[in-house]
């Protein structure tokens, strides 16, 4: 929010006579060694669910991850020790087809085990239940509410679950497809961003329930909603991830390494990154732009 | 420090005992003045011939020296002043009042025979600068705005992150560490426009004094440096109008006396008042209607600046200045704006000849305000640091020998580190943070003795003491060793004006000067300073949303121990050449650092947030001024390293401060070609700053490009180096008695450099699947600029 601010500021400025300029330029930034990357959110749906294991690369290599072969990949039921055991696809992909919805259970604790050879990466999860949604709606406005241009844009009429500390992540699917740029990482603490928020189980407010792009959706276009119930954990790992990738420009603070929530059980100093996370979901009508 | 104490009341007891064998000596007191204007006349030295005793005047133009009874004739003199010789009968306690004239440096004959140079030699001060307001003006400018904070980057040991940047690094400290004084009232955020141009009017300004180290006790709560700013008095002779238009601001200044028609009043009163507004507003308008973001957008900025005086008598003289500031930003549905203010009060009274004090009362504010959203649903935000203090200063002309300042300054601090609604069709929720306060108190005394002909001691004390203060509560953490968050345990509610944390600093200070011979002295100094205010910001440039924050149960004062040594000459057939070179050590604890990714806003657990840890800065300083003849200017040099440790980060080694610059030089240098013109330039180069940047990146639930430092050191890449020259010419139109006025015209970044400001990293806009290093330059072109300046 305040980044946008700063941008219009910094636009204005450099419409004016200041001639600030932005080069892509090469550089040697040291050897870069690859580490694993496990990417693991798992849902209550029926829905098939993925695990991604890829490696690191180089920051200016502009190629694609590469997939990582582990020998056992899955999720154990701590409340029934049953191990739901995830299938390699390739390109890093692992999957599992729940015979139904609720498989996994809110309120219970899951636990991610990954075996590579002699390693064994090691995570846990609690469930959240999800809140549920009022109403999904589309209105066109002169401007959006934080800068775009004029347009049909979406408002999420929801509201947060009673009681304190819940945390959620909307990710918006333009046309199905998921909208994964920087700007698009939003996420709220209760119905606000802060954890003194005073509007417990109150609809979320105004940056958060209508600031889901700054692109106004044309007609025939399709969106839709999810909104997770996630751990304080991931809540803290997006913002993280937000803050990184949106760090540019003149008010850019150092970059920070991003701690994952998965160790490496048989040796504590081998790095992994990623992070794995129970959600509980809930989704949005597909609404068509007319 | 036990050893510290006894040896400086042995020290202060000998002051006052050798004031016992003075008795039968008398006084010779009075002020110094322009007299064109009369403007007190700062730092003049009054010279008694036949004796080696000297003074000098102090910030508000007085003076006092004692001697034995009999004629003698002292001089005057200033720089860039006609030295005055006066024989004056002394027989008993005699007041005498001197209006210097100034020399005009264009004459042909610019060279005054005998003319007393700035007395470096023989100052006891050492790492500080002056720079009065001429000198200021003649350095090339971006788009031709004076700027004082610009021009107190060019002096050695100063330093910045990058053009553009708000505020300056002195010595390896950070941009807080920096005490800017405006006729004593601190002054939180320096900038205009988020660091382009700094806030002081120079039409206003009468001189600059940048102190690096040898911190005389007078001052204090700030670790690196002291930028005292003081503003004109305004002529008390006749009306005086100045003003310029430029491509930013547009400039005027009234200032005359009050009621001189009245002989009652004559030469008694004065006042000047300084408005500077820019209009870029305006003249981008025609150019953003087409612009959908941009057509109706507010941004403009102003500052006032305003101050009188008043003399009752020979023994009391009031004064009260006062500054507004803003800058405000918006577009339909957005607004930002920020700004300072500050009213000081100052009243100078004499107690007897020997005893002069100033009793200073100020108010300084600081605040922004951020809003969004328009009719029923809106958020606003606001932040503000609010504080005010009682401040009696005493300077006792014990002898020739001995000067004794000393004081007391008590300061009441609240902050309001964001206060924020949202309204939400109608119905409103407040998560603001709550109001913080406390006290900060300090006594200090410091004498300044002529050992003999040859050795200056300046020795002397500062205690300081701050308390955090209820209402209010404080988190109990359990820190860890990991740069992670601290948990918190418990918090503690405290009531109105309860004590929730107290610190008590002795802060002892020294400095010393032995004159080689009559060109040449070797000076050092100690000094320790405390300081207990901290900017919370970890941006590589500060912006006008960062917070200030007391120091706090968590949250520990701030301390530098500094040595420092130098040698300094002046040389040249009119010694018109000052050269110095000094080294410093200095060291700092409980420097603030934060954990991966806090939220330093809005945040009522930020003291979790924070780390602590140690620093280290060390360098070279050579510094050559001219400062006579048609050619003036200066070179420095700075060779400085500034580094930090922090439990957790980089391994627990010590890295490389972002503010870090290891070579950092300048040539500004300035030539009259005749009467009509004169000619300017700047040629600016050092080493890069340190930086953080990523060597890998890997991709989470879609998001791409999230980059990941393999080394986990901070700081690991450097930044290319830069350099800048710029170029000014002035040209005089018309100079009579009535009216006069000039053109500057410059070229800024001549050569057309795009200096790195910074390096981020982000994905391409064009491409989320690919990532891209990028090189931000704030300026990357050439800047022209001309604006017209006039006087009558």
């Amino acid at each position: 929010m305040t980044k946008n601010i700063f941008r219009l500021s910094f636009a204005i400025i450099a419409a004016l006579s200041f001639s600030s300029c932005e080069d892509s330029i090469d550089l040697d930034l040291g050897t870069p060694v690859d580490q694993i990357v496990i990417d693991a959110v798992i849902n209550q749906t029926a829905d098939t669910q993925f695990i991604k294991i890829t490696k690191s690369i180089a920051y200016l290599d502009n190629g694609t991850y590469k997939g990582y072969e582990m020998d056992t990949v899955g999720i154990l039921d701590t409340s029934n020790f049953v191990f739901h055991q995830f299938t390699y696809r390739g390109n890093g992909v692992y999957y599992f087809v729940p015979s139904s919805a609720n498989v996994f259970k809110f309120g219970s604790t899951y636990q991610l085990i990954a075996k590579d050879g002699t390693d064994t990466y090691f995570s846990q999860s609690t469930l959240n239940s999800p809140t549920s949604i009022d109403s999904f709606t589309y209105a066109y406005k002169e401007r959006g509410s934080f800068g775009g241009p004029k347009g049909n844009y979406i408002t999420l009429w929801a509201k947060d679950k009673v009681g304190k500390g819940d945390f959620y992540w909307f990710k918006l699917y333009r046309n199905d497809s998921l909208q994964a740029t920087a700007g698009d990482i939003l996420i709220a603490q209760d119905n606000s961003t802060t954890a003194d928020g005073k509007g417990d189980g109150d609809l979320f407010i105004v940056p958060i329930r209508d600031n889901f792009t700054s692109r106004p959706f044309i007609s025939g276009e399709t969106a839709r909603i999810e909104i997770l119930s996630i751990t304080p954990e991931l809540y803290y790992y997006l913002n993280l991830i937000s803050t990184q990738l949106n760090n540019t420009g003149l008010f850019a603070v150092p970059p920070s390494n991003i701690p994952s929530n998965i160790v490496c059980v048989n040796d504590q100093k081998k790095k992994v990154l990623g992070f794995f996370s129970m959600a509980g979901k809930v989704s949005t009508q597909k609404i068509v732009i007319p | 420090m036990k050893y510290i104490f006894s040896l400086l009341i042995v020290l202060l007891a000998s002051a006052g005992f050798s004031n016992l064998n003075a008795q039968n000596k008398v006084t010779l007191s009075g002020y110094v003045k322009d007299s064109a204007n009369g403007e007190a006349l700062t730092s003049a030295t009054i010279s008694v011939e036949g004796s080696v005793f000297t003074s000098a005047t102090n910030m508000y133009g007085f003076y006092s020296l004692s001697v034995l009874p009999g004629t003698y004739t002292v001089s005057f003199s200033n720089f860039g002043y006609k030295t005055e010789k006066i024989q004056i009968e002394i027989s008993s306690n005699i007041t005498k009042n001197v209006d210097l004239s100034r020399t005009e440096s264009n004459l042909k004959n610019a060279v005054v025979k005998g003319k007393k140079k700035e007395n470096q030699v023989e100052k006891v001060e050492m790492s500080t600068n002056n720079l009065n307001i001429i000198q200021i003006k003649k350095v090339p400018a971006l788009l031709g705005e004076v700027d004082i904070v610009k021009s107190v980057q060019l002096l050695p040991g100063v330093s910045t992150v990058g053009e553009g940047a708000t505020g300056f690094n002195v010595r390896g400290g950070s941009i807080d560490q920096n005490l800017i004084l405006l006729d004593e009232a601190p002054v939180f955020n320096s900038s205009h426009l988020f660091g382009f141009f700094s806030v002081f009017n120079p039409d206003a300004v009468k001189d600059v004094k940048l102190i690096k180290g040898g911190m005389p006790a007078q001052y204090g709560g700030r670790l690196s440096s002291t930028l005292d700013v003081r503003m004109k008095e305004g002529n008390n002779k006749k009306f005086e109008v100045n003003g310029g238009v430029g491509i930013i601001f547009s400039r005027l200044s009234i200032e005359g006396p009050i009621a001189h028609k009245n002989p009652k009043m004559k030469n008694k009163s004065s006042f000047i008042v300084a408005l500077r507004r820019s209009y870029a507003d305006a003249l981008a308008k025609p150019f953003l209607v087409n612009n959908e973001n941009l057509k109706n957008a507010i941004f403009y900025f102003y500052d006032f600046t305003g101050k009188v005086n008043y003399t009752f008598n020979a023994n009391n003289r009031l004064f009260l200045s006062a500054y507004v500031g803003r800058d405000a930003f918006g577009a339909p549905g957005a607004k930002f704006d920020w700004g300072n203010k500050t009213t000081t009060i100052r009243w100078n009274h004499l107690f007897s000849k020997k005893i002069f004090s100033n009793f200073t009362a100020y108010y300084s504010k600081y605040d922004y305000q951020l809003g969004f959203g328009t009719g029923k649903n809106t958020f606003e935000w606001k932040s503000n640091i609010v504080n005010f203090s009682v401040k009696p200063d005493f300077t006792f002309y014990i002898n020739p020998r001995n000067t004794l300042q000393f004081g007391v300054v008590s300061t009441y601090y609240i902050f309001s580190p964001g206060q924020a609604i949202s309204q939400d069709e109608g119905s409103r929720v407040d998560f603001g943070l709550p109001k913080k306060y406390a006290l900060e108190n300090a006594i200090y005394i410091e004498n300044e003795q002529k050992v003999n002909d040859n050795f200056t001691m300046r020795y002397g004390i500062r205690f300081s003491s701050f308390n955090y203060i209820g209402k209010g509560s404080a988190l109990i953490l359990e820190k860890n060793n990991f740069a992670q968050r601290a948990n918190v345990v418990a918090e503690q509610t405290y009531n109105a004006r309860e004590v929730i944390q107290s610190y008590n600093t002795p802060e002892p200070r020294f400095s010393a000067n032995y004159k080689l011979n009559k060109l040449s002295s070797v000076k050092a100094s100690y000094n320790r300073m405390a300081q207990y205010l901290h900017l919370i910001s970890n941006t590589a440039a500060s912006v006008p949303l960062d917070v200030w924050t007391p120091s706090t149960n968590n949250i520990k004062p701030q301390i530098a121990d500094q040595v420092a040594i130098g040698y300094f000459r002046n040389i040249g057939k009119n010694l018109d050449y000052e050269l110095s070179a000094e080294a410093f050590y200095k060291t700092l604890q409980n420097q603030i650092d934060y954990i991966d990714g806090a939220n330093l806003l809005l945040n009522s657990q930020l003291e979790a947030e924070l780390l602590s840890g140690k620093g280290r800065a060390y360098g070279l300083e050579i510094y050559a001024k001219k400062n006579s003849g048609k050619l003036t200017g200066w070179l420095s040099y700075t060779l400085s390293k500034s580094e930090r440790q922090v439990d957790g980060i980089s391994n627990n080694d010590w890295y490389n401060n972002r503010f870090d610059r290891r070579h950092n030089g300048n040539i500004t240098a300035s030539y009259e070609i005749s009467k009509k013109w004169s000619a300017s330039g700047s040629f600016v180069i050092g080493s890069g700053t340190p930086t953080n940047l990523p060597n890998t990146k890997y991709s989470f639930q879609g998001y791409q490009g999230i980059p990941q430092n393999a080394s986990g050191l901070r700081n690991n890449v450097t930044i290319k180096p830069f350099h800048r020259l710029d170029l000014s010419a002035t040209y005089v139109h018309k100079k009579t008695a009535k009216w006069e006025s000039n053109w500057v015209f410059g070229v800024y970044n001549v050569y057309k450099r795009r200096n790195p400001f910074s390096y981020y990293t982000q994905n391409n806009p064009d491409n989320n699947m690919q990532t891209q290093l990028i090189r931000y330059s704030v300026i990357g072109s050439i800047i022209p600029s001309v604006s017209w300046n006039f006087k009558f």
